[in-house]
């Protein structure tokens, strides 16, 4: 019985103005769809990034050293010490490789002992293996005899003295091996430019909750021994030497793997067995709970994911704004509604209900629009990034798609309440009315009190922020900085329609002198109705105001960026495997030969050879660039003799444990020249002294620089991922192509680029870093714009009676269609100013408060005078473009209609 | 000089057809104030639409000074009520924003006439209706009598050839009524201009020079009023 009653009252006046209801839905659909996208590419970055870090993590501790990885010996160290607690320790190695025989694909290779990991049906890992009929058993029987007997750890070591490299790999790589007629043949796997063949042996498949599920369809598996030895070979001679040439490798390049995983015994106490193991590993590794290892990884990720965050809160928010304003003003048409109801008997609690009920089905229709288009949305933001995501990755699979039943709850939950919160303010004004006075319909206009508590939230909101960005040094990271500059944009936004009183009561005097009398009516509008036309402005403003400071950020770091990308990229040519992205990770390197190989061309005068890591430190994670230092500083100085004093640093970097530090990681980690930085390597911590500071902007939490000789022998690692290639020169200075270097490139399966194509990438990877934060900044304009659109429709609804007189008086259509448009230019032109006003300051605190804390980048203010006009010339056309449609709607007005109309 | 010929105008309201005007034929001339009477609904403020170029009949014709007002562009009305064509409404219908200057001035400010010679015409105006020194004055600082009197000195200020009242005192009390009736009263011109008002009261019926009736969207009578005033 009493649904009926709200769905009578509610439903079928919501039909009647289906144009409102769509505007409604249409803010809600799309403050959903940031929300929802926001979501999914956090989601995405976040599993990507952690099962880059931890891939296929499911153990209970970890002993690692984060890149550097760890020594194999650790292992039988751990078993032979019998921790008690521990069921299993199990050691694993992964790395990306290519497949040439498969143009290339990306794959994962995983290398982990034949034991409980994989073969038990209730293994931790949580796959299937079939094994291939034509796999060779005469080989595999042994170990099938040891896995029969339940001895893994024989199994393991049986698997590992196979010759032939067998593998497992997934169903996908499998198909795809098989269409090209694989069977019989060995599968290549390429890692650091060097060919490896295997044989597969099985097919795996992943439970859906599997922890290596995110890479099932890109799974190459391989015994531990084999897959370290792939990843970093034996050098030549041992080869060549035989058995005691291994085992003289064996100790000058000791078997590493990525991490170790210990799995606990149920009931057993993880703090009691991290201790002791902590003990068994000493120095030479960490021991880590699951959570302290994702640690690091969460906190470079989370502010990526906080910008996305606050984009979609931005949105929802603005969309908040509108729909109270469109609920406002259904409040305010329905008030003689709202008497007869009161009159027949309704309660203040049964009115409130009405109208939260309207909400609550619009914005649940919202909310469900909204999901699919915020997946629509991370698709073309993802799109946008795609080489760059599967080249930044281990997994190169970061799907989109996937809307988890978590997010489309809060999806529908977000849309809901925002929209029923939004009712609710008008509703309850509605409500408070006295009966008969609602009846008279003489009541209108805010009350006094409501008045009140419209200023004090204003102003507890703006305060409350100012606190805490005071206070930020005092509470937990970012909750200050970007919480506070949150809240003080939400206090501004909904203190607009005082600023737009203030502003409007200032220029009044002269608009009343001066312009012509459509525009004079469209001006004393705003003031009639500063509720409603000042949360549209305030939208616009914030809408603007976030673009500006975009803009104004991108600008202040355009300028010294550029510089340093003209310096560091000083080179003729560019030799990297896989593609350019790839060519500033870690993630496709070559083999250190290949700069050998480089330097004996002819025409090759000089070659810089460059490998990155990202190692841990001071809790999260930092850009370690190991660099042929001299070979640096020579040829760069070459180029440039004048300025750039920096270079000469690096002349001091070669045999010696000296680094030299960004700017910003000094800043950030409050290292000064003479500390000591201790970065994790794989026979434990290297410690690094600092020498001196240098500009660069590779990487927001710090840089450090060392010679890479140095760093292949502290860090085990002799790979490298870029060469800067420097050609002689004839006696113009002019660089002599040779044909010989895209000759050896194209041999090598390698990739060479040039200075001007490189540095263009680069500035175009920047640019679309900014054109994603405009992406979702554009989708807050859109919601500004359709409250645009909604405010002018409901001015008209208010002005129906004055534009009708202006009709009877004579004044043209194109007259009132004028005024319409000039209160929508008006609007558009405050809302600009306005978030022109906020966007300066935001830029500052920006640039100065939230990405020094942050990054330790520092930057100078730059207005960006041009973007600020563009964004200026887009907004204003826009709100004016929104007007159109409630402009033709007054034109056509029926004149005597309007005249009665109340 | 106003003219209908067999106007017809039915239009649509909720979900039936309504016939507010039934085929009338009526013709008004300079110096003629026409007072329209009727009960509720009989069509008498259609009538009036029809005859200011506010509404066009659905058949029939609706002929202002030999124009066929159908035959106009939206645009051409427009510029014929503002130009030739003055309104008085029941409820006074003022900009709320503007002064009464600013109000009177307004089909001035809305053609072509600058600021400071409308405002001048504006106040010629109010001081024909008494109200020059209200003129700074907005609407919610008059009362109901004197806001009627700036929508009359409005409804002059483009010195019309025809002066349209809706019910232009059925907001108000008696003397204020009078008042209001006695300044209509002075406003038709022999070939000048002409008022045509519309009212249910017999008292304001009695200002007029001619009386006609309608009933359910026909003319029940139409002749001259016997003055016993």
């Amino acid at each position: 019985m009493v649904p009926s009653v709200y769905q009578i009252l509610s439903l079928r006046y919501l039909l009647q103005r289906w144009d409102r209801a769509l505007l409604i839905i249409a803010s809600i659909a799309l403050g959903v769809a940031t929300l929802i996208s926001a979501r999914i590419l956090n989601q995405c970055i976040e599993t990507a990034a952690q099962d880059t870090t931890t891939p296929g993590g499911s153990a209970d501790l970890y002993v690692a050293n984060g890149e550097a990885g760890v020594l194999r010996s650790l292992v039988d160290e751990l078993r032979a010490a019998r921790i008690p607690g521990v069921k299993a320790v199990e050691p694993l190695v992964y790395d990306r490789v290519t497949l040439p025989g498969l143009d290339g694909r990306v794959a994962v290779l995983i290398g982990a002992e034949v034991s409980t990991q994989l073969l038990t049906d209730d293994n931790p890992l949580k796959v299937k293996v079939t094994p291939l009929a034509d796999a060779p058993r005469v080989q595999l029987l042994p170990v099938l005899a040891a896995i029969a007997g339940g001895d893994f750890t024989r199994a393991g070591e049986l698997w590992d003295r196979i010759p032939a490299r067998l593998v497992m790999v997934s169903r996908s790589i499998y198909d795809e091996w098989m269409s090209r007629g694989g069977a019989g043949k060995p599968l290549t796997v390429r890692h650091a430019g060097r060919d490896v063949e295997c044989l597969p042996v099985g097919i795996v498949d992943f439970e859906a909750d599997s922890p290596l599920a995110p890479m099932g369809k890109n799974f190459i598996g391989m015994s531990v021994t084999q897959a370290a030895r792939v990843i970093r070979p034996l050098p030549p001679a041992s080869a060549v030497l035989g058995s005691v040439g291994e085992a003289l490798a064996e100790i000058t390049q000791p078997l590493k793997v990525n991490r170790i995983d210990l799995f606990l015994e149920s009931g057993a106490n993880p703090d009691r067995v991290q201790r002791d193991a902590a003990y068994v590993v000493g120095l030479r590794a960490d021991v880590r709970t699951p959570d302290a290892h994702r640690r690091s990884t969460q906190e470079v990720v989370s502010g990526l994911q906080i910008g996305f965050l606050v984009c979609a809160a931005g949105a929802m928010i603005v969309g908040l704004f509108l729909v109270y304003n469109s609920m406002a003003v259904t409040v305010a048409e329905r008030r003689p509604d709202i008497g007869i109801l009161r009159s027949v008997g309704a309660t203040r609690g049964q009115v409130i209900v009405v109208f939260a009920t309207a909400a609550a089905v619009l914005g649940g229709i919202g909310a469900v629009l909204g999901v699919p288009l915020g997946i629509l949305l991370a698709e073309i933001t993802l799109s946008q990034f795609q080489s760059e995501l599967e080249s930044m990755f281990l997994n190169p699979d970061i799907n989109p798609t996937r809307v988890s039943w978590t997010n489309a709850v809060l999806a529908m939950v977000a849309g809901v309440t925002t929209a029923v919160f939004a009712a609710l303010v008008p509703a309850v004004q509605a409500a408070s009315d006295d009966p008969a006075h609602v009846v008279r319909r003489g009541a209108g206009g805010i009350k006094g009190r409501w008045k009140l508590v419209h200023w004090l939230t204003c102003l507890v909101l703006i305060g409350g922020g100012s606190a805490l960005i005071l206070l930020r040094h005092e509470l937990p990271a970012r909750l200050g900085s970007i919480g506070g500059m949150m809240i003080v944009l939400i206090g501004l936004l909904l203190a607009a329609p005082i600023l737009v009183t203030l502003i409007v009561s200032v220029f009044q005097p002269l608009v009343r002198l001066l312009a012509p009398i459509s525009v004079r009516l469209a001006f004393d509008n705003l003031l009639r109705a500063p509720g409603r036309t000042g949360v549209v402005i305030g939208a616009l403003g914030a809408g603007v105001a976030l673009m500006f400071q975009t803009a104004g950020v991108g600008r202040s770091n355009e300028e010294p960026v550029v510089a340093w990308i003209q310096q560091v990229v000083q080179a003729d040519h560019f030799v990297f495997s896989g593609n350019m992205t790839a060519a500033n990770s870690s993630n496709s390197p070559m083999a250190s030969a290949v700069a050998r190989d480089i330097r004996a061309l002819p025409g090759v005068d000089r070659v810089m050879t460059i490998r990155y890591a990202r190692p841990e430190y001071n809790g999260t994670i930092v850009y370690l660039i190991a660099v042929d230092a001299v070979d640096y500083a020579r040829a760069t100085r070459d180029r440039v003799p004048s300025g750039l004093p920096d270079l000469e640093k690096f002349l001091d970097l070669p045999g010696t444990d000296n680094a030299l530090v960004s700017e910003n990681f000094a800043r950030r980690h409050n290292i000064t020249i003479g500390d000591t930085v201790t970065l994790p390597g794989p026979n434990g911590p290297v410690n690094l002294q600092v020498i001196g500071t240098v500009r660069d902007y590779s990487w927001s939490r710090g840089t450090v620089f060392m010679d890479r000789q140095r760093y292949a022998q502290r860090f085990g690692d002799d790979l490298i991922d870029m060469c800067h290639v420097f050609l002689k020169r004839d006696r113009a200075g002019v660089p002599i192509a040779d044909p010989d270097l895209d000759a050896y490139a194209a041999a090598k399966g390698l990739f060479v680029t040039d200075r001007d194509s490189l540095r263009q990438f680069l500035s175009e990877l920047i640019n679309r870093v900014y054109l994603l934060a405009y992406l979702q900044q554009i989708i807050v304009g859109i919601v500004a714009a359709l409250g645009v659109v909604t405010a002018l429709l409901i001015s008209v609804l208010q002005r129906k009676r004055e534009l009708g007189l202006l009709l009877a008086v004579g004044a043209t259509p194109g007259q009132v269609l004028r005024s319409v448009l000039a209160e929508a230019l008006l609007m558009g032109m405050f809302g600009t100013a306005l978030g022109i006003i906020i966007g300066l300051p935001m830029e500052w605190y920006v640039l100065k408060v939230v990405l020094v804390e942050e990054s330790g980048f520092i930057f100078d203010v730059v207005i960006p005078w041009k973007q600020t006009a563009i964004i200026a010339g887009v907004s204003i056309t826009t709100a004016t473009l929104a007007g159109l449609l409630p402009a033709m709607r007054a034109i056509q007005t029926r004149i005597p209609d309007a005249l009665q109309y109340e | 000089m106003l003219e209908l010929i067999n106007a017809t105008k039915t239009y649509i309201q909720g979900r039936r057809m309504v016939n507010a005007v039934r085929g009338v034929t009526l013709s008004v001339r300079s110096g003629e104030f026409v007072t329209i009477m009727g009960p509720s609904g009989s069509g008498k403020s259609t009538l009036m639409h029809l005859m200011g170029a506010l509404d066009t009949p659905t058949a029939g014709r609706a002929i202002f000074q030999g124009q066929d007002l159908q035959s106009l562009t939206d645009r051409q009305r427009s510029l014929l009520r503002r130009d030739r064509i003055g309104f008085v409404f029941q409820a006074f219908n003022l900009l709320p924003t503007l002064t009464a200057a600013e109000n009177v001035a307004l089909p001035l400010l809305l053609g072509n006439t600058g600021r400071r010679t409308a405002l001048a015409k504006a106040a010629d105006c109010l001081e024909k209706v008494n109200m020059a020194h209200r003129a700074e004055h907005f609407p919610d600082e008059l009362s109901g009598g004197e806001m009627q009197r700036v929508a009359v000195a409005r409804a002059l200020v483009a010195d019309p050839e025809a002066v349209l009242c809706d019910e232009p005192t059925g907001n108000l009390d008696t003397a204020t009524s009078r008042e209001i009736l006695t300044l209509l009263s002075k406003l038709p011109e022999p070939g000048k201009r002409a008022v045509i008002m519309v009212t249910h009261d017999p008292t304001a019926a009695s200002y007029g020079t001619r009386l006609v009736r309608i009933r359910d969207g026909l003319v029940e009578s139409d002749e001259p009023v016997i003055r016993t005033r």
